[in-house]
């Protein structure tokens, strides 16, 4: 189903992840992420950080994270980020 | 501008925990409460939120079954709270700021570049006498007005630009004082008498008729080309006189003398090193200091230094003060040593030939000795120059 919808927005010119939902991650090198589209925080501590996001969930591994600032929308995660990793 | 509309509202350090606090943040979330600077601190969560939603979020802290606590309290409404009672202290800083802006309202600074020939003195003066001072209103200057008004003033001033930053008036200028002026001239028939004693070396007539040549010996007073000029018919015969202005260049050899003395004794100050300051301070043009010699010196030195409170570099306040340093001595005098008085005398005589030069004369030799006599430096000597002596003077006779 997702795939279909993704296929129409792509023949549509329209940003796949605004109509899937997906989650967009920019990082600037390992020290700073940015976060859109999330759906919430599951665990956070200060080496790994996990959330609910489509199409799957995000574990953010490292040391010393901290969330510079937290939205509906979007975060920005800071700290030395080792591993991003998407699981079921 | 985000930082500061917290700051205006108001924000907290807030310190979450409890059984399950990733749910209140994902509460926030959902009702758009931001978060900020979200730090895990050994099991709880640290964060900054806005006092206004605070609020909101003590609602969520019983379904997230969590415990928030309040550590810090950040920015304006705070800070005023705190000061309630000191209801003075937030009048004055209202009060300050009202009187800031008052000030700025007004020039209290009056700046010159690019003179060097008129002095900020002269300008400053020339300014207040069109009303132009420190203290006046800004909203009344008119640049423009301002500028033609220097420059009519003052025809040397080629270009002048006003301009207001701040509280300050800075006039820039550029000066000519190269400017050739037309003197009238007198064409008053007159002869051209010898200045001085001497025996002409060259005499160039333009117009006269001239009554010496080159190798005579002429005495002073007499007269060297005459303004009276005769005319004839083609007999030779006199028919009548034409009356001229002399002109000519008339170069002499002149003995001239020179004689310069002056006392070995001399003044000098002894400093005591004993020294004093004076404050003034100006605030509104209005002079407060302690003035009078209070302190017991009869004589000093005075250094001054001046200055004027700034806000930034262009936010001139209406307070000036000026740090007179003054430096004691004692009037005592001392001797020159006889190279010493040699130096100054050498020093006097050429500063004299310097403008003897400048006023046109060769200085064909100089005959100068120093001796010192009772006390004094004297210098004597002949000076052979070689010199203009024409000077005008009324035809003789007439």
């Amino acid at each position: 189903m997702n795939d279909r919808i993704e296929n129409m927005a792509a023949s549509l010119g329209l940003p796949r992840e605004l109509v899937s939902g997906a989650a967009v991650l920019s990082s600037f090198g390992d020290s700073c992420l940015f976060i859109e589209n999330h759906k919430g925080i599951i665990e956070y501590t200060r080496e790994s950080i996990k959330l609910q996001a489509r199409p799957s969930k995000i574990r953010i591994t490292g040391t010393n994270l901290d969330i510079a600032f937290y939205t509906a929308d979007e975060m920005k995660i800071t700290g030395k980020i080792t591993e991003i990793c998407y699981y079921r | 501008m985000e930082g500061l509309f917290r700051y205006l509202g108001g924000y907290l350090l807030v310190e979450l925990s409890g059984y399950s606090p990733e749910r209140l943040l994902n509460l926030c979330s959902y009702h758009k409460i931001d978060l900020w600077d979200l730090v895990c601190v050994e099991g709880k969560y640290r964060f900054y939120v806005r006092a206004g939603d605070f609020k909101q979020m003590v609602g969520f802290v019983r379904k997230s079954k969590s415990r928030l606590i309040v550590l810090e309290k950040h920015g304006l409404p705070f800070f005023l709270r705190r000061h309630r009672r000191r209801k003075l202290f937030v009048v004055g800083i209202g009060l300050c700021l009202f009187l800031l802006y008052l000030l700025s309202l007004r020039i209290w600074d009056i700046d010159f570049d690019g003179n060097s020939y008129f002095t900020d003195e002269l300008l400053l003066e020339t300014l207040s006498e069109q009303g132009y001072i420190a203290g006046m209103e800004k909203r009344v200057i008119v640049c423009d007005d301002l500028e033609m008004m220097l420059r009519e003033t003052y025809p040397e001033i080629t270009w002048v630009s006003a301009q207001i930053r701040g509280t300050r008036l800075l006039i820039q200028i550029r000066e000519n004082t190269g400017i050739l002026t037309v003197e009238p001239v007198d064409e008053t028939p007159c002869d051209l008498v010898a200045a001085c004693d001497g025996v002409i070396q060259e005499i160039i007539t333009r117009s006269g008729t001239p009554l010496v040549a080159a190798g005579d010996t002429v005495e002073q007073g007499q007269v060297l080309v005459s303004g009276v000029v005769e005319l004839y018919n083609d007999s030779k015969e006199k028919t009548g006189e034409h009356l001229v202005k002399a002109d000519a260049t008339i170069l002499a050899a002149v003995e001239s003398g020179y004689e310069d003395r002056f006392s070995l004794e001399h003044p000098i100050k002894l400093h005591t090193g004993r020294k004093r300051y004076r404050l003034h301070v100006w605030v509104f043009e209005q002079k407060l200091s302690l003035d009078g010699n209070i302190w017991g010196f009869e004589v000093y030195d005075t250094t001054s230094e001046q200055g004027q409170l700034i806000l930034g570099e262009d936010f001139s306040l209406p307070v000036r003060w000026q740090m007179d340093e003054l430096e004691e001595y004692v009037e005592s005098s001392a001797l020159y040593s006889e190279s010493e008085a040699k130096a100054l005398a050498e020093a006097e005589l050429a500063r004299f030939l310097e403008g003897l030069e400048k006023e046109g004369a060769q200085i064909e030799k100089a005959d100068v000795r120093t001796q010192m006599i009772n006390g004094e430096c004297v210098t004597l000597g002949t000076l052979s120059l070689v010199r203009e002596i024409g000077e005008e003077a009324p035809i003789s006779g007439r």
